[in-house]
């Protein structure tokens, strides 16, 4: 292992030419064989080192594809998924555990959930009335309630979440999916944010691939049908710039031959055929015009709730993306100008919580319907997580602070236990008591489902062997189905 | 040599191997140092004697290796790329084809060099150099995080560093000036204005990510200083000290203690807005101090000649007020208007903390009481002052309070008093503080204790008084101030960012000329360390926005700062009257008038030799002169001596308004400066809540070896540190710095992980050549400009890129550089070539970084995202180069990220080089990109005659520095036929058509020529 030095492939590109399949990614690797991070590093096979084409995994894959919904601000885990009766015995006293510093130290007494939850599906796992959709969903959710974090603020929480690592530069979740598995798409990014209307706290560093080469960044999506930036040429008619490509292809050649046909400029000439065909495929599968009614409605594209609305239509297009074999797909939470607050229901908890389940709940729903009945939830994993959960004591009065010492997530589709509860916090929903889970740990999962080995796989850089996991983590057998 | 270490190291390793196999990893420092190359001393040899190798020594070693290997070195490049190559390696722009030109006409034998040094001088070496240098220092505006709040006056670290390549600043110099530029004893200065150039380099240990309101305020500090150390050492040294966090280093001779021992040099340093042009505010404070005495002889004359009729006065407020008082005034020479001032000033109850406070008691028995009962009543209010006098004393030493100052008999020691406004010591009891109206250039007298006040010189002076560090033991901190438009902080493990939630409260801006006590509830942060900072500046804190009512013109008093487990402060001042006249036996109203005239004569006397606080009881007395002060009763009285005396302070006030006036804006940058020393303990297993051993500051031991000496005791010793690493014994400060610049001029380092020379990198491919670059290097005065002048003047540099696949085979991957590489240019190279052949490149230099092009897309259209500029950048950054827009770390520019720019977060010698679809869409689709299309169409439309070929011609040596070949001008020419065909333009408009030009431009931009360079 410490001999990496020695292992840069000896590869000419002729030699690459022959050995790899054909098409540009073959060469886009050239760029990346000169940095030595790359090379011997790739997961488990010697070779297709083009940094787009699919990789193999280390070994057989439950799922390819993963749905991210990222809950931001804070889902609160007993007033969602992990039901404490002693809260509403106690509503209103004082809170009778240790209460650990919060963000705002405006602790105030315990608070009950102004929520009912009921038993639901084959299973009887309890929801509350916030999502009463999801709750049809129940057997398909392996629900963990003793989720924790590390960080009580949320940008650093976000970045643990997405990265592993509470502060800005390492690679984001997607893209170690995409470092590790390639993407089944040549004219996609591998990983793509769709909007939900606000940037996370913490900004696009959550998104970012950090280390790891620029190609395997998340793309953010914009809602609508113009979804990203220069996807849209600036020519009036697609004529015209074919015109000017045609030119620029012609010109490429001569460049070619001067250099010498580096493989460097083979890859960059490349790299436009890929640019040019994303210029039709993005707007495409942002365009849910022809998807029914049906499916519309299902999830909730009709709705008269703008928020609902935004989200159904981001979920539609997750699953437009992942059926074209995007691998990894994040969803931000809805959220309109004027009310930027997400999950972060630090006053106000009810009005907080009902609005942003509102948004969420039947297009979650519906996308877990959808992907099952196309037979996609069997290769699509979904998350549903928050960067932390919320106190079962108030902040003030009628609020809950940030709680990254137990909270629940869940996971569904492709490879995931459904029906099952994993984990359990205290009486109080207030730390997790049972079958800890770190972040690591979800990773760990998550890479595991998709056929990686999360301590294999790994990116030189700054004198160390690099994880997802950072030295941490273990797949959650309790999870998996 | 290094074959020898290559054996030792191999069999060590696989040793090792097998010991981490069998699940033990001995950590020992020494053999881990003897076994590994990068930690031994330079060993330069004489380069290898070749025929056919040249002068330069560099292809000397070159040439020998790829002989060992039967390889000869690719044939020189031709001119055209050879001057564009050294361009954009040098300066980081294409030549112009003037420049081109000029080089192909010159057939001298120095042509070349000529190129390159012109190319070394040129302004714009030193912006693409100091652009390879902020990758290294992770250069940002913002601190990222939650708010990205900006880090004011970052881009004067970004100018400090163009200026020093520029000006070819010795490396040994650049180095010390990072670690320490505030330590040194005379600064460098900024050529141009005087300011301060040392210290700015200081800041860049101030550029990292900056949390919000985090809830462990010590886990903080430990992420924010484990990315200081990281960056530090992986910048100057090549090592991953980072790694040695939370236990011994995994595979280099870098203890857990050694991470632990850098970090006290950051305990006990702290965060500054310096003040960089201090010099000239410190010579208007000299100015100052030197008109302050020249004001207190002038006042001190009017007020002595008031003193004599004191008594007279006192006891004229005695008559019956019946009596005009005109009838009595004139009989004993007295001014009615002034005696109206002394009835009035004794008027209501003067209190038992009132200087006249017996005066008071005995004037009520009137001027006739006898003996007897005077001396009863004298008596009582005795009693009474001493009662006080002990209240006063127990509520100074109440119980577990401590004091966290003693201005009075400490002074500043232990303090930090920064800038010129709190000046080198408190002002003491009897000083005074100097008034701007000729009535009254004595504004009053300093009393109740010593006090640390920002206005004793000029209100104009700023400045910053920071407490030592300590542990937080008590709850509450109590803090007695006057001020206005000032502000106090508690920084508590030097977290700095005051604003809520949870630090909102550690901020007072104090608004009253009265002293008042303000109280710090420092309960949450027990056992933490804290110092307090008394701040009346114009730049508040690490964020931008000022604190409501914090200014320029402010002034802030402190007067004590107390620690106490108590909610409310104890704040009772000694009676000043008891020291004034207990010791006197007065038996009479008239001996009493005549005890308060000597006293007042007596100090005053004082006063005129600026000997007042020495006197005893300097406290009393001054409360005295302040109270007669305070109610004009020492003004003149419009004598002719008062004439002359008033005009004497009328000039003196003018020459400290002109010494004001003249006074520069003032100049910060962030920096470092020291503080409190402090040891750290090792934090087990990373964690600050279980200590280990304390660590002394010190070196890397397998740098500074075992036995390195304490810093003084009363400085971080950053700059014995600082001295450590430019020693030129330690081989890793030169092999580094002289392996970056290679890096960047061949396309690879000799040592290809260009930041890590510890046991994961990479070995050197050439390490005789490094070790004879290192040393001499050093010999030359640690020149970098030398260094890159010879390496870009060798045959190496100047091979041709072709490929042949025999010395393919042989040496795959280049790795021996038998041909130069091709590479893509970074992004801050394409933006810039594209603004230079457009003719819209801004050459002006320095300054605020421009504001981000803020584009729906740049934060996905998102709202709310924190720290969002108000008012977005113009598109084409206003066409200065790369290097002079802003950095925010939440709104990277997406073209420099698509373009492989690193994220700022750690030091990134060697940037990655991607191939993303993003690439191609910005040059295919981005607006700004067809903007400077449209300009470059413009300019050779208007430069160049009419005809097609010669413009195309143009434009292609603007752009690739070369003519077009026959097939590349025929595919152009039919280009702007076909397409303009395509557009519909009548075939006689196509010669002069923008539209139609602009969109040949386009596709030249898109022309892989354009980002790549062979």
């Amino acid at each position: 292992m410490h001999c990496h030095r020695f292992t840069e492939a000896p590869l000419t590109r002729r030699q690459m030419l022959r050995r790899c399949s054909a098409g540009f990614g073959a060469m886009a690797l050239a760029a990346l064989m000169g940095d030595r991070g790359f090379a011997g590093t790739a997961p488990a096979s010697d070779s297709p080192p083009n940094p787009f084409a699919p990789r193999p995994p280390h070994f057989a894959p439950r799922a390819r594809n993963v749905i991210f919904l990222f809950m931001e601000g804070g889902v609160s885990q007993i007033d969602s998924f992990d039901p404490k009766p002693r809260l509403a015995k106690e509503n209103g006293t004082p809170f009778k555990m240790k209460v650990e510093p919060t963000q705002f130290n405006n602790n105030g007494n315990t608070l009950a959930s102004p929520w009912q939850f009921k038993q639901h599906g084959n299973s009887g796992i309890p929801v509350s009335a916030l999502f009463p959709n999801i709750a049809r969903c129940a057997d398909e959710l392996a629900i963990v309630r003793s989720m924790t974090s590390d960080f009580s603020e949320h940008a650093a929480a976000n970045y643990f979440l997405h990265t592993g690592f509470g502060q800005q530069g390492r690679p984001s979740a997607g893209s170690w999916a995409c470092y590790g598995l390639g993407s089944e798409c040549q004219n996609l990014p591998g990983f793509v944010v769709l909007n939900g209307g606000k940037m996370p706290i913490g900004g696009p560093a959550a998104f970012s691939s950090g280390f790891l080469p620029a190609t395997y960044q998340g793309s953010l999506f914009r809602a609508g049908n113009d979804p990203i930036a220069n996807i849209r040429p600036l020519e009036s008619r697609p004529a015209i710039q074919a015109s000017k490509l045609r030119a620029m292809r012609q010109l490429d050649q001569s460049v070619l031959r001067r250099f010498d046909r580096p493989d460097a400029l083979e890859s960059a000439v490349a790299n436009y055929e890929m640019a040019f065909h994303m210029q039709a495929a993005v707007p495409e599968v942002a365009d849910i015009s022809n998807e029914t009614p049906a499916t519309c409605a299902l999830y909730g594209v009709d709705s008269p709730n703008p928020s609902t609305r935004l989200y159904a239509e981001n979920c539609l297009r997750a699953r437009r993306l992942v059926e074209r074999g995007v691998r990894f797909v994040e969803l931000t939470v809805p959220v309109y100008a004027g009310d930027p607050d997400t999950w972060d229901a630090h006053a106000n908890l009810r009005k907080n919580h009902e609005a942003n389940a509102a948004a969420v709940d039947q297009p979650v729903a519906g996308l877990l319907m959808d992907l099952k009945s196309r037979g996609l939830l069997d290769s699509t994993l979904v998350l549903f997580a928050s960067e932390f959960g919320r106190t079962p004591f108030a902040q003030g009065s009628d609020g809950r602070d940030h709680n990254p010492f137990g909270f629940t997530v869940w996971l569904a589709g492709g490879g995931v236990k459904g029906g099952t509860i994993h984990g359990a916090t205290d009486e109080y929903g207030y730390k997790a008591v049972e079958n800890k889970l770190t972040m690591h740990d979800l990773h760990a999962t998550m890479l595991h489902l998709l056929g990686v080995d999360h301590k294999r796989l790994t990116y030189r850089w700054g004198g160390r062997d690099m994880r997802l996991t950072d030295v941490f983590g273990d797949p959650v057998a309790a999870l998996l189905a | 040599m290094y074959r020898k270490w290559l054996i030792i190291l191999a069999s060590l390793l696989g040793a090792w191997a097998i010991a981490i196999e069998a699940g033990a990893a001995p950590f020992d420092l020494a053999s881990r140092r003897a076994s590994h190359w990068a930690w031994q001393p330079l060993h330069p040899s004489l380069p290898p004697n070749l025929a056919d190798a040249g002068a330069n020594p560099i292809d000397r070693f070159i040439l020998a290796k790829l002989g060992e290997k039967g390889l000869s070195p690719a044939p020189e490049v031709d001119r055209r790329t050879l001057i564009r190559r050294a361009s954009f390696a040098l300066t980081g722009l294409p030549p112009t084809p003037r420049e081109v030109d000029a080089f192909m006409q010159d057939a001298g034998p120095d042509a070349y060099e000529k190129v390159v040094d012109r190319l070394l001088a040129s302004p714009r070496f030193g912006e693409r150099w100091a652009r390879h240098w902020m990758d290294l220092t992770r250069y940002a505006d913002t601190l990222g995080n939650e708010s990205d709040a900006p880090i004011p006056n970052a881009w004067r670290y970004r100018d400090y560093l163009i200026r020093a390549f520029n000006a070819d600043l010795p490396y040994d110099q650049l180095v010390t000036e990072h670690i320490a530029g505030d330590l040194l004893n005379s600064p460098r200065r900024n050529p141009t204005d005087g300011t301060n150039e040392s210290i700015v380099a200081t800041g860049f240990f101030w550029l990292n990510e900056g949390k919000r309101a985090p809830v462990d305020v010590r886990q903080a500090q430990g992420d924010c200083f484990d990315n200081k150390i990281d960056v530090l050492c992986k910048t100057f040294l090549g090592l991953t000290v980072g790694c040695a966090r939370c236990h011994d280093h995994k595979f280099d001779a870098i203890s857990q203690a050694d991470y632990y021992a850098l970090y006290g040099y950051l305990e006990s340093s702290r965060y500054t807005q310096a003040l960089i042009n201090g010099r000239e505010w410190n010579n208007a404070a000299v100015a100052l101090a030197e008109q302050k005495q020249h004001l207190r002889e002038a006042a001190a004359t009017t007020m002595l000649e008031q003193a004599p009729t004191i008594a007279r006065y006192l006891l004229a407020t005695l008559t019956p007020s019946s009596r005009p008082a005109g009838s009595v005034t004139q009989e004993i020479g007295l001014v009615p208007a002034r005696l109206q001032q002394w009835t009035a000033a004794l008027k209501g109850p003067l209190g038992v903390d009132h200087p006249m406070f017996p005066w008071a008691r005995l004037a009520a028995a009137g001027e006739s009481a006898e003996p007897a009962k005077f001396a009863k009543l004298w008596d009582g209010a005795l009693v009474e002052l001493k009662a006080r006098d002990a209240q006063a004393a127990a509520a100074r030493h109440r119980d577990g309070d401590v004091d966290l100052c003693d201005l009075a008999t400490h002074g500043f020691s232990g303090w930090f008093s920064e800038e010129q406004a709190f000046g080198a010591a408190p002002s003491l009891p009897g000083d005074f503080l100097p008034g701007n109206s000729p009535v009254r250039p004595v504004l009053t007298f300093f009393r109740s204790g010593a006090w640390a006040h920002t206005g004793a010189l000029s209100r104009k002076l700023q400045g910053t008084l920071r407490s030592p560090t300590f542990e937080i033991a008590h709850r509450y901190l109590h803090v007695r101030c006057a001020g206005r438009q000032a502000r106090v902080n508690v920084n508590i493990e030097h977290y700095v960012m005051i604003q809520d939630p949870l630090y909102g409260t550690l901020r007072w801006v104090p608004d009253s000329d009265g002293a008042e006590w303000h109280t710090f509830d420092l309960g949450m942060w027990k056992g933490r360390r804290a110092y307090v900072e008394f701040a009346d500046t114009t730049t508040p804190d690490l964020h931008s926005s000022a604190p409501k009512g914090v200014g320029a013109d402010g002034y802030l008093a402190l007067s004590r700062a107390v620690l106490s487990d108590q909610g409310a402060p104890t704040s009772i001042d000694p009676p000043p009257a008891l020291a004034l006249f207990a010791g006197t036996a007065i038996r009479s109203l008239p001996e009493l008038a005549n005890r308060v005239q000597s006293l007042a004569e007596e100090s005053l006397t004082s006063f005129a030799k600026g000997e007042l606080p020495a006197q005893p009881n300097a406290d009393e007395r001054a409360h005295l002169l302040a109270w007669l002060l305070e109610h004009g009763l020492l003004d003149g009285t419009g004598t002719a001596l008062d004439g002359d005396v008033q005009s004497r302070v009328s000039e003196i006030l003018g020459d400290i308004r002109q010494i004001e006036l003249a006074l520069p804006a003032p100049q910060r940058a962030p920096a470092t400066i020291d503080g409190t020393p402090i040891d750290e303990h090792v934090f087990v297993r990373g964690n600050h809540k279980s200590l280990g051993p304390l660590t002394p500051r010190r070196m890397l031991q397998a740098i500074g070896g075992d036995k390195q000496p304490a810093p003084p005791p009363t400085t971080s010793g950053r700059l014995e540190l600082a001295r450590r690493f430019t020693d030129p014994a330690n081989a890793l400060i030169s092999r580094v710095i002289v392996n970056r610049v290679w890096h960047h001029l061949m396309g690879r380092g000799i040592v290809a992980s260009v930041d890590n020379f510890g046991v994961l990198g990479e070995l050197p491919t050439h390490p005789e050549l490094l070790d004879y670059l290192a040393d001499g290097f050093i010999r030359d005065g640690w020149s970098i400009k030398r260094l890159a002048r010879q390496i870009v003047l060798s045959r190496t540099f100047r091979m041709s890129s072709s490929e042949n696949a025999e010395a393919e085979r042989i040496d795959p991957g280049n790795r021996l550089f038998h041909r130069a590489m091709v590479r893509r240019l970074e992004g801050e190279a394409i933006r810039d070539a594209i603004l230079q052949v457009s003719g819209r490149l801004d050459t002006k230099m320095y300054g605020p970084g421009v504001e981000v092009f803020i584009t729906p897309f740049l934060d996905g259209g998102y709202i709310g995202a924190y720290g969002k500029p108000d008012a977005s950048g113009p598109m084409d950054g206003d066409g200065r180069r790369s290097v002079y827009m802003m950095v925010r770390r939440n709104f990277l520019p997406p073209m420099m990220v698509a373009f492989d720019a690193p994220p700022p977060v750690n030091t990134a010698g060697r940037r990655s080089v991607s191939n993303v679809p993003a690439q191609a869409l910005i040059l295919m689709n981005d607006p700004f990109i067809v903007q400077q299309a449209g300009f470059w169409a413009k300019r050779v439309l208007a430069e160049i005659p009419a005809s097609r070929e010669r413009r195309i011609a143009r434009m292609y040596e603007q752009a690739f520095s070369r003519p077009p070949a026959d097939d590349e001008m025929e595919t152009a020419v039919r280009f702007l036929d076909e397409h303009g065909q395509e557009l519909g333009i009548a075939p006689n408009q196509r010669g002069e058509h923008p539209g139609l030009w602009t969109d040949l431009a386009h596709v030249l931009i898109n022309v892989k020529e354009f980002t790549y360079l062979n």
